[in-house]
């Protein structure tokens, strides 16, 4: 049964025209999509302002040609086996939301813990992007003739570079978090509209920049060696690992649920190819080249705000990709931390909860320090999010099998889980303190090992449970 | 009917002519800067103008 909104929440929800997202109930058949729509939703959100500043990383990191060719073809075609045979099935077989799926394997409590935790990261993610948006609105407004005095943000910054920057961040982050609130139709159709432009100028900002680059092959741009001051070095795995588990919240974490709970048959997981080899690898390559240009040109410091090197190369035209790009992935994203947020209260409105997350990840893009180190964000982001997948991965295929309940929570009627918790925490528990104080493990190397984890401490720990029987 | 084909017809200039072919252009030395410029924005505000005529209004 849907819970009904606050007043205020009903008014709002009118003046926006937001539409039913059926929140905590199984999406109807009416309400079921062809396969068109999510090819274009997947191409779009995964064509994304921060492909300008993950490709150029991987350049900093001191990758080879081959590495990262190889690295990215592979990588991505594991996140989409991950997409079409751990998500997909799941989605479209129990038509929910993932923390309305969880909330019947592990109970409202640890469904609260786990909202908290993933709305909170995904107003980083996305205040990221709002970064990445606010690195071009400066120079477009600064070409049409508005006198900015701005300091883009560079590698070394962590904090906001000035007054102006702030004010900047603000203004974007609020257009995108008021649009946000609408709903995902309204987001979606934006990112549908735009997937197949935003694509051709990633292509061609790198058309425009070959010329201008002193190197007669691929090896001579992506030439290996040392990483520059401050970056990580990267390898064949480093690349493949990333690719893979860059979204791995999504695709082995079971959060796309609340996309592919839309899909007619569990098939349409293959539309996440859309997003991965036009956004997670063209866009990547795209990108890295423009990195190029500039190191070329500042050797001893390169600069890598997406804005200016989009506007050295195409003008105002990139400038609009930048914005458009972070823009329709941020909305997406914070659509997604608002549900998580009215997952904590059910009785809240998604539209408020949605505002709240924007204002979250607006705050969030004023500080330079995620996007600028976005391989370790997404790394640790996808390892305390990806596990509790899964536990739901293996109360669909086991419940029921093997001695264990299916959906134990809501069958006993309990409101904690132990042995969910256990199997999150204890693996995350350990990821974390290695991400924080030791830093042994590059953070997205940690995402697979967590998930396979929990599944096997959630198998053992749903057999200790008392009075874990067949109902 | 005829509009929206006259839409698909401007947002495949757009996306054509106007934003991948000005590149190649360049890359070639055949246009300016200045020229690649005007023309993919050109190719961008024609794009947006011309694909809500014929891409479909549902979504995901």
């Amino acid at each position: 049964m849907m819970k009904r909104s606050t007043e205020d929440g009903s008014r709002i929800e009118q003046a926006l025209h937001v539409a039913d997202e059926y929140e905590r109930e199984p999406v109807p058949a009416k309400a079921l999509k062809g396969p068109a729509k999510f090819w274009g939703m997947y191409a779009g959100e995964h064509t994304a302002g921060t492909e300008f500043m993950i490709g150029p990383m991987f350049l900093a990191g001191g990758v080879g040609v081959f590495d990262l060719f190889a690295g990215l073809l592979l990588g991505n075609l594991l996140a989409v086996l991950s997409w079409r045979f751990v998500c997909a099935p799941v989605a479209t077989s129990t038509r929910l939301t993932l923390y309305a799926q969880l909330e019947r394997i592990a109970g409202r409590r640890v469904v609260l813990l786990y909202n908290l935790a993933n709305g909170i990261l995904f107003c980083f993610l996305a205040g990221a992007m709002i970064t990445v948006s606010a690195t071009a609105v400066v120079p477009a407004l600064q070409g049409v003739g508005i006198p900015l005095e701005v300091r883009q943000p560079s590698l070394q910054d962590l904090m906001p570079t000035g007054l102006s920057w702030v004010v900047i961040v603000l203004l974007v982050g609020a257009v995108i978090a008021v649009v946000a609130a609408r709903g995902y139709d309204s987001v979606a159709r934006v990112a549908n509209m735009a997937a197949p432009w935003m694509i051709l100028i990633f292509i061609a900002c790198a058309l425009v920049t070959l010329p201008k680059l002193d190197a007669q092959s691929a090896a001579e741009i992506w030439k290996g060696g040392e990483p520059q001051a401050g970056s990580v070095k990267l390898t064949f795995w480093h690349v493949l690992i990333f690719a893979w588990c860059c979204n791995a919240a999504m695709h082995l974490g079971m959060s796309d649920m609340s996309v592919l709970r839309y899909a007619r048959k569990a098939s349409y997981g293959w539309a996440s190819a859309a997003g991965m080899y036009l956004g997670h690898f063209v866009a990547w390559i795209c990108a890295s080249i423009l990195f190029a240009l500039e190191i070329q040109r500042n050797p001893d410091s390169p600069a890598n705000a997406p804005g200016p090197m989009v506007d050295n190369a195409v003008g105002f035209a990139g400038l609009v990709c930048v914005i458009v790009a972070g823009w329709t992935t941020a909305n997406p994203t914070i659509y997604r931390a608002g549900l998580a947020f009215q997952g904590m209260f059910p009785r809240s409105s998604r539209t408020w909860m949605t505002l709240l997350a924007g204002g979250v990840a607006t705050v969030a893009g004023i500080f330079p320090a995620v996007p600028m180190r976005l391989l370790d964000f997404v790394g640790i982001y996808g390892t305390i999010l990806a596990p509790v997948g899964a536990i739901v991965f293996l109360n669909h295929w086991a419940g029921g099998r093997w001695g264990l309940v299916r959906d134990y929570a809501a069958t006993k009627g309990i409101a904690v889980n132990p042995a969910v918790l256990a199997a999150w925490l204890l693996p995350v528990g350990f990821c974390v303190v290695d991400f924080v104080w030791t830093q042994r493990v590059w953070s997205p190397f940690l995402a697979a090992p967590a998930w396979l984890a929990a599944g096997l401490l959630y198998l053992t720990g749903s057999k200790l449970l008392p009075r874990n029987s067949m109902p | 009917m005829k509009v929206k084909h006259a839409a698909i017809t401007v947002s495949g200039l757009a996306l054509t002519c106007l934003t991948l072919l000005p590149p190649l252009l360049f890359a070639v030395g055949r246009i300016p800067q200045s020229t690649l410029e005007f023309l993919m924005l050109l190719g961008t505000v024609l794009w947006f103008a011309s694909v809500p005529w014929w891409m479909r209004k549902e979504a995901p």
